[in-house]
């Protein structure tokens, strides 16, 4: 084959400057330690590593709104833990209070008290979080959350979500913890009559299946020495017992509660059990701060009323406790997210790694190839464009 | 006798000098483009006859002809426009690809950016800079793709322009050719091939073929006819086509290639033309830069769409409905694309919240929740009190509230949506699960706090899984834009890697036959200087002859 000399050194130039741009672009993927420089160079991985790009994005803000929550929720527990210790308190300045060797004034000191600890767990309720909302916040609040007289919860009950579909909890519910709880011994509540000589414990559940949840009215009758009970079903308006021999200890079970009447009662006496409504711990507090005010508060009704004030505030632990252990919960779960995000992104930025980032060893290896072969080219060049006939002939 | 020497003597001289000179022009020529190499060709000069028999009169040169194969230069031709025209297109996507290269600068890490700030906004919607870094991500957003789909539309613009001065270079061509079509004619009048006229006008035709594709037709007086690939006379003897970039009646924003002759005339597109730059820019142009800004164009329309309507579902810090966010252009996908832009909305504007918020009764009981509350339609019945309370025994429950409807009873079934799709009521809808006791209740009513809601925040940050383009979420339906825009321009680099390959590969096997190798010429020259100085000799014998003659006949 003839070999045309323009079209010989035209096509090795071509050849060696196509090595040069060759080099040119493992030079610049060493430079960035990148091997997709642009969409071109590997269509499928530079859609792929867009897509893991975006899935970091993502997950980096939903390992934000899981932050916030863990947050707002360790600010929960603290304040509960805090709230639970405060009701502890009272619940011993309570027991202290029917001691029967107190005078008022002791009382009076036990009232102070009180009324501190009641203060310090309206501050509790409304403790502000980390980031400008209220732990007790609810499903959403920029105020306080208890304010107002009557103190009244400001915000919707509920919790407010964060996060991919809302799945971390960032508030607490402040009505369930503060609010509404039930009253007496969380099932019904009994009262007795201005007039008694007799006082009502406030009972306790003796048979869950007899429950009904209406109203009884409980009249003592007979003669001193001869008491004898009956209970009207005031709801349904039927007569449930009539004229039963009063017990030696006092206690008597009415469709499955389970009361204890001391007093001794005298006959005329007259109780009511009935559902349990609700009422809030700050009320509780209020009721046992004017009770042990009440300079002129002795005896049976006494004895009654305080103990109306502790089963008040035990029902405040139950329901702190409750919100307690719930937000514990949701503490753990969000920790377990945050551990699972951050496998999750190792996960893929390990996958965009893999998609877009250049083998190092690989490109300086090609590099070097590269060169060697292109200084080869450029020397056979030289050697074979140096020798012509022409310079053999003289 | 000696005359007979004397002469084959000349014309041997003659021949090898008529070689030499050829030779030496070949030499000459090593260096140009185009330029086929010529062999002077001899012939004996025929014999006299006598009774002895035939006697060789010496040599003479017939011709100077070019080492030339029409069939390899016709493939040189062909291989050459279509590597034009796959050059010209990888050229521009390459300039497309680049827009896309850097994935931090992409609109996909502009829409991640602003879902992130939609998340940080559900977190705090209280928050008065978490709005404003909203509404300001937004902003960011909607510049980024309108910037992007500013730039293809400038790229389309830039191919655009180019077609004008590339039509001026193939009119230039053509009157050259015409040109030198009758030079030629002219020339070979005597019967002798006109070489040089050849090689430039072959030369002329190659650069036409790398403007656009053309069918060349030999005529038998020399001349070239040349027609478009797809068959429209290009030039036919004197006869010369014009080709203008003119507006295109249809689109005033680009321009059209219309072909005239004489009173004729005809658009040609990307098809038309066939091959070369001309065609390469056109299919850049109608093709690869429309297919780009349609795929922003409709991630533009999806965003600005979506986000608006969860927008109108909401309500403000004021507890106001919600405004639109974005303002797009729908007339056609490539409007979207450049017109996307942020109404200027205050940062207590941000809809964060829902009208409404369901709460659960304060003496429930059971074990009764609702979830998934959300607003579906955007109406002022959205706030009107509503109540759920379930009887006894709890399996169904006693709806009332309702707009315009006395209080209604429904079966409950745990886990299930409130009214049942696609119905809502007053605009909302829930979802009830859990075992009820009877008479728990819900009580549905106005949001108390709206700026501190942030239930529709989460549903506008959740908007970046759905599927709002075309049933790929905005991420993907980026992504998908990118390996596009990628495999188009690797494709069409491969395609231009191939033909430019092939158009060299042709070339090579038409400078095998037709290119000069100079040590061929070296040894040419030594052949005919040799030859000269042996013809020189055959002189000088007829010259020793003749001197003899003259000596032996001196008396």
């Amino acid at each position: 084959m003839r070999v045309p000399s323009l079209h010989h050194s035209q096509a090795t130039l071509q050849a060696l400057q196509k090595r040069e741009s060759e080099q040119a672009k493992l030079q610049s993927q060493i430079a960035s330690g990148l091997r997709v420089l642009s969409p071109s160079d590997d269509p499928v991985a530079a859609a792929q590593g867009e897509l893991a790009r975006s899935r970091l994005a993502r997950l980096a803000q939903d390992q934000r709104a899981a932050q916030l929550a863990r947050g707002t929720l360790s600010a929960a527990d603290g304040a509960l833990a805090q709230g639970v210790d405060l009701l502890h308190s009272a619940r011993e300045a309570l027991v202290a209070a029917g001691n029967g060797g107190f005078t008022a004034d002791d009382r009076a000191k036990l009232a102070l008290q009180l009324r501190a600890t009641r203060e310090q767990l309206l501050a509790v309720a409304n403790t502000p979080d980390a980031a400008g909302g209220y732990v007790f916040g609810g499903q959403g609040l920029a105020t306080a959350p208890f304010a107002g007289t009557p103190l009244a919860y400001a915000a919707a009950a509920g919790t407010q979500q964060v996060g991919q579909d809302g799945r971390f909890t960032s508030t607490v519910d402040g009505r369930a913890a503060f609010l509404a709880l039930p009253q007496g011994n969380g099932v019904f509540v009994t009262a007795s009559d201005p007039g008694n000589t007799g006082w009502i414990g406030a009972g306790s559940v003796s048979d869950a299946t007899l429950l009904t949840g209406h109203a009884y009215a409980l009249s003592v009758g007979g003669s001193p020495g001869a008491l004898t009970w009956s209970v009207v079903d005031t709801t349904a308006g039927t007569a449930v017992a009539a004229g039963q021999p009063w017990p030696a200890d006092g206690t008597l079970d009415i469709a499955g509660q389970r009361v204890q009447v001391g007093g001794p009662p005298a006959p005329g006496d007259r109780f009511t059990l009935g559902p349990a409504g609700r009422q809030d711990i700050f009320t509780t507090l209020d009721d046992a701060v004017a009770l042990l005010e009440d300079r002129g508060a002795a005896g049976g009704a006494y004895q009654e009323r305080l103990q109306r004030a502790q089963v008040g505030v035990d029902r405040g632990l139950d329901a702190m406790l409750h919100a307690r252990s719930t937000a514990g919960e949701r503490l753990r779960f969000v920790e377990d997210a945050l551990a699972c995000g951050e496998q999750q992104e190792i996960a893929a930025s390990g996958r965009r790694s893999d998609l877009q980032d250049l083998d190092l060893a690989r490109g300086i290896s090609s590099l070097q190839a590269s060169q060697t072969a292109y200084e080869a080219a450029l020397k056979s060049y030289a050697a074979i464009g140096k020798s012509s006939l022409f310079d053999l002939i003289s | 006798m000696a005359n007979a020497l004397l002469n084959i003597g000349s014309r041997a001289l003659a021949a090898a000098q008529g070689s030499l000179a050829t030779v030496s022009h070949n030499i000459a020529n090593v260096n140009t483009g185009g330029y086929s190499r010529q062999q002077a060709q001899l012939a004996t000069a025929g014999s006299q006859y006598t009774g002895a028999g035939f006697f060789g009169r010496g040599v003479d040169i017939t011709t100077v002809r070019r080492q030339y194969d029409q069939f390899l230069a016709a493939a040189v031709q062909s291989a050459g426009s279509a590597s034009a025209a796959d050059a010209a297109r990888a050229r521009a996507l390459e300039a497309l690809d680049g827009l896309f290269a850097d994935a931090e600068l992409g609109i996909g890490a502009s829409l991640d950016a602003f879902f992130s700030a939609a998340g940080d906004l559900a977190s705090r919607p209280a928050d008065l800079s978490a709005r404003q870094v909203f509404v300001a991500r937004a902003d960011q957003l909607a510049q980024r793709i309108t910037g992007i789909g500013r730039q293809v539309v400038a790229l389309g613009a830039e191919a655009d322009s180019r077609l004008a001065p590339e039509a001026v270079q193939v009119d230039n061509r053509l009157a050259e050719i015409a040109r030198l079509n009758a030079q030629v004619v002219l020339a070979q009048g005597s019967g002798q091939v006109a070489n040089d006229l050849l090689d430039q006008r072959d030369a002329a035709v190659q650069a036409l073929g790398a403007l656009l594709a053309v069918q060349v037709v030999q005529q038998d007086d020399g001349a070239l006819d040349l027609f478009t690939a797809g068959g429209a006379t290009l030039l036919v003897g004197q006869q010369r086509a014009t080709l203008e970039a003119v507006p295109d009646p249809d689109d005033a924003s680009k321009h059209g290639l219309r072909l005239t002759l004489g009173s004729v005339s005809q658009w040609l597109d990307a098809d038309a033309v066939g091959g070369g730059s001309l065609a390469g820019t056109l299919r850049f142009r109608d093709e690869d830069a429309p297919a780009v800004l349609e795929q922003v164009g409709r991630i533009a329309q999806g965003l600005a769409s979506a986000v608006n309507a969860q927008q109108a579902l909401g309500v403000d810090m004021d507890g106001q409905p919600g405004t639109p966010l974005f303002t797009v252009r729908t007339e056609s996908l490539a409007a979207s694309a450049t017109s996307l832009s942020v109404r200027p909305l205050s940062a207590r504007q941000v809809a964060t919240g829902y009208a409404a918020t369901v709460e659960a009764g304060e003496a429930n009981r059971g074990g009764v929740r609702a979830s998934g509350f959300a607003v579906v339609r955007a109406a002022a019945a959205n706030t009107l009190p509503v109540t759920i309370t379930f009887s006894d025994p709890p399996d169904r429950f006693t709806v009332s509230g309702v707009n315009g409807l006395p209080p209604f009873t429904v079966p409950y079934a745990s886990g299930q949506r409130i009214p049942a799709a696609p119905a809502d009521y007053n605009g909302w809808t829930l979802t009830l699960q859990g075992e009820p006791v009877a008479g728990d209740s819900f009580s549905i009513g106005a949001t108390k706090a709206p700026g501190a809601d942030n239930r529709n925040a989460l549903a506008l940050a959740a908007l970046a899984d759905d599927g709002l383009a075309g049933g790929a979420t905005l991420n993907e339906s980026y992504a998908a834009l990118l390996g596009d825009v990628g495999s188009r321009t690797q494709a069409t680099q491969a395609a231009a890697d191939v033909s430019a390959r092939l158009h060299d590969e042709s070339v090579a096997r038409q400078q095998a036959v037709s290119g000069v190798n100079l040590d061929e010429e070296a040894a040419d020259l030594l052949r005919f200087q040799q030859a000269y100085q042996a013809s020189a000799r055959i002189i000088q014998a007829s010259q020793s002859l003749f001197e003899s003659l003259l000596s032996a006949t001196a008396r």
